[in-house]
Parts: C-alpha cells; sequence; structure tokens
C-alpha cells in the first residue's frame, strides 16, 4: 500500500487526493456501513481507482460477512425485529367474535333488566330487548345483526378477523322499527 | 498480501459484452438511457474488476454485472455530483457483490457438505467469497472475535449481533459516538487481521 495519492492522470479532480494510509484508517467504518458514497465522496473516489485499497476493503467486507453468517440464532431474532418494520401481529381467534360480542350484548341486557324489574315502579317492558341473528349478506357471507331496541347493529365477521374489503366498515350502525325475522338460540 | 486474494493482473480478462443496450432501453426509458449506458460502456471494465475482487466465477461476475447495470440505468438522475460519479459506481458495485455472498450464505447454508467437498478436493472455492465461506473459516472469524478485547468484542456484537446503529450503542455502553467508533475501527481491523493470517492457512 502506497503511502501516497494514486496517479488519476485523466481522472476527475477532487477537492484534495487521500492517501491509501487515510483511506485504510477509514474502511472499517465503510465495512460497518457508517460511510457511503454520498458522506464521503472523496474516499470512494479513491476506492473507485486503488486497486490495493480495494482489496484491503474486500477484507473487511469478508470479516462482515463471516460474522453475519456466525451470527447466534437468538441475535438473528433480534437484529430482525430492529431491522423490520413493526407488524401488526396475526391474531388467531377461534371463538367466533360476533357470537362472544352477541353473548355479552345479551348477557348485560339481561342483566339490565332484570335490575330494573327489581326496582319499584318499573316493569321490565321498558327495557329494550337484545336479539342476534345470523344473516346472509349480498355477498353470500355470514353477518350477524344485534338487534336492542330501535337500534340495529350490523357486524361482519370478516371484518373483525381483519379479512374483509377494506371499503367495507367493521361495524355497520342501522336504525329501523321493524323487527328482526328471527332470535338466536 | 494474501495469496489467495485476485491482483489486477490474476483477474480473468474481461468479459467482451457490451451493455445490454436493448434492455437498459426497455427497462429505463427517461432521457437519461443514453448517458447511462455511454456510462456503462466506459466503465463496464473498471466495474467488472471491481466485482471480481469478490466474485471470481465469470457467470456469476456477468450476473453481478447485470444487476449493476440495472442499478445505474434506474438512479442515474438521483447522481448530483459528476466528479463523485466513479465513486457512486463503485459503491453500487460492491453492495451488489456483497448482497450476492450475502444470498449465497444463505443459499449454501455453509454447509458441511460444501466444506468437506472442498477440503478433500483442495478447491477452496470459485471465488474468494466462496473459498472463504466455509464453516471452519468463517467460525474462525467469530473465534477471533472471542478474543477481542472485551471493549472492542461488546462494540462489535451490539453492532453485528444486536444490529444496533453507533448512537444506540453509545447509549448501551454510556460512552461517547466517537468512543464506539474508535473501538469498532480498531476491533474490525484486528478482524482483518485474523482473517488474512486465516486466508494463508494459519487456521
Amino acid at each position: 500500500m502506497s503511502g501516497s495519492p494514486v496517479d488519476h492522470t485523466n481522472d476527475e479532480q477532487t477537492s484534495r487526493d487521500l492517501t491509501c494510509e487515510e483511506v485504510a484508517a477509514l474502511l472499517p467504518l465503510v465495512a460497518d456501513g457508517a460511510l457511503d458514497a454520498a458522506a464521503d465522496p472523496a474516499l470512494f473516489t479513491h476506492l473507485a481507482r486503488c486497486c490495493e485499497c480495494q482489496d484491503d476493503l474486500m477484507r473487511h467486507d469478508l470479516v462482515t460477512v463471516a460474522l453475519e453468517a456466525t451470527r447466534p440464532a437468538t441475535a438473528d431474532s433480534s437484529v430482525s425485529r430492529q431491522r423490520e418494520p413493526k407488524r401488526e401481529p396475526i391474531r388467531h381467534v377461534f371463538l367466533p367474535w360476533p357470537a362472544a360480542l352477541a353473548a355479552s350484548l345479551a348477557a348485560a341486557a339481561g342483566l339490565w333488566m332484570w335490575l330494573a324489574s327489581m326496582q319499584p315502579g318499573r316493569t321490565a317492558h321498558t327495557a329494550p330487548a337484545t336479539q342476534v341473528v345470523q344473516v346472509v349478506g349480498a355477498d353470500g357471507q355470514p353477518v350477524y345483526v344485534v338487534v336492542q331496541g330501535d337500534q340495529v347493529t350490523v357486524i361482519d365477521p370478516r371484518a373483525i378477523d381483519g379479512k374483509a374489503p377494506a371499503n367495507q366498515p367493521q361495524v355497520t350502525p342501522v336504525k329501523f322499527n321493524t323487527a328482526p325475522a328471527a332470535t338466536t338460540p | 498480501m494474501p495469496q489467495v486474494v485476485s491482483s489486477p493482473s490474476e483477474m480473468a480478462p474481461l468479459a467482451t459484452s457490451s451493455v445490454p443496450i436493448a434492455f437498459a432501453e426497455t427497462a429505463f426509458s427517461s432521457g437519461n438511457s443514453h448517458a447511462a449506458i455511454d456510462l456503462l460502456t466506459r466503465e463496464e471494465g473498471a466495474l467488472r474488476r471491481i466485482i471480481q475482487r469478490y466474485v471470481r466465477d465469470a457467470a456469476t461476475v456477468d450476473d453481478v454485472y447485470q444487476e449493476v447495470s440495472l442499478k445505474v440505468l434506474k438512479r442515474i438522475d438521483s447522481v448530483r455530483d459528476l466528479a463523485a460519479l466513479r465513486g457512486w459506481l463503485f459503491q453500487l458495485a460492491r453492495n451488489a457483490c456483497l448482497d450476492y455472498l450475502r444470498r449465497e450464505d444463505r443459499r449454501q447454508g455453509l454447509s458441511h457438505d460444501v466444506l468437506a467437498e472442498h477440503t478433500a478436493s483442495g478447491d477452496l472455492g470459485r471465488n474468494p467469497g466462496e473459498q472463504f465461506l466455509s464453516r471452519e473459516r468463517v467460525s474462525a472469524v467469530r473465534r477471533a472475535l472471542d478474543h477481542l478485547p472485551t471493549s472492542q468484542r461488546e462494540v462489535l456484537l451490539l453492532r453485528i449481533d444486536e444490529g444496533l446503529d453507533h448512537e444506540a450503542i453509545a447509549e448501551r455502553l454510556h460512552i461517547s459516538r466517537q468512543a464506539v467508533e474508535v473501538r469498532l475501527c480498531r476491533g474490525r481491523a484486528a478482524l482483518k487481521n485474523q482473517l488474512e493470517d486465516i486466508m494463508r492457512g494459519a487456521l
């Protein structure tokens, strides 16, 4: 490795030529990824035309490849956790959410009706009944309809599982005054 | 100088294939395509020599050169400083070589079969990267890491194994960023010296 700047009579002139010693001192940072052509154009201009410095950098690069190849498995996952963009965890829900939601609503409504009936002067018929029906949607897929008084909510189970088309709302509240066609068992 | 590392005189003759102009014009239709093709035509020899440092097999050199050509065609618009053009080309070529070595590493899985085959035949691989990337030699670099001074080793482990950047390492170790970089440089330089011994056969 020479200590003088590389001769490049026909090359583009840079502000100052680096010597091979100066370049050698920076090569670990190049191999580390901390320096690139945008950060230090003069360094990379030197590298582009100096065979000895290219060899030197190649050996630094092989060290990096070797260390990456022997990275412990636990470190691998740690690195991938840090380098990959965060993704939402995939939920595997086996309990049908609409059924669970409907059951919760029904239980809450039942409790509320029972408490209301226990109060003097109040009658149970003032509490809106909650009913859940499963119907076939326009696209042939089942959807759940929760009816509480005159409030009707349509729930698409695929939306809850994240499988529904993006342009469909997850929950569609509708108000109407007709009775539901059927009730849950 | 390690014997296994190619010097310019040892390198295979440059391929005489021209820049894939038809492919280039298909892939890159803006006004700079001709400038990019002129650049590639002028620098093809230099680019191939850079690639041959990492990859000696002629077919693989062609493949990597094609990758570099495509990147030049796609990204030449981003070049603002013409004086730095050759440095930019060097970086593209080196990155493509490193990508290739990492892909090969994953593909081969550093298998014992590959190592046994190379060792038995005395053939340590088709190119500097492949001949180096045998399990024993790679493991030797990792062992060399274990023998570095603690201050250098812990910085390298955080960088390579944990993937932390310099700032994060500095925070973790309660030292300055400059101290991190000094330790990284010393550690990497020591490992490179060890690598040169390994490549000379002192494994």
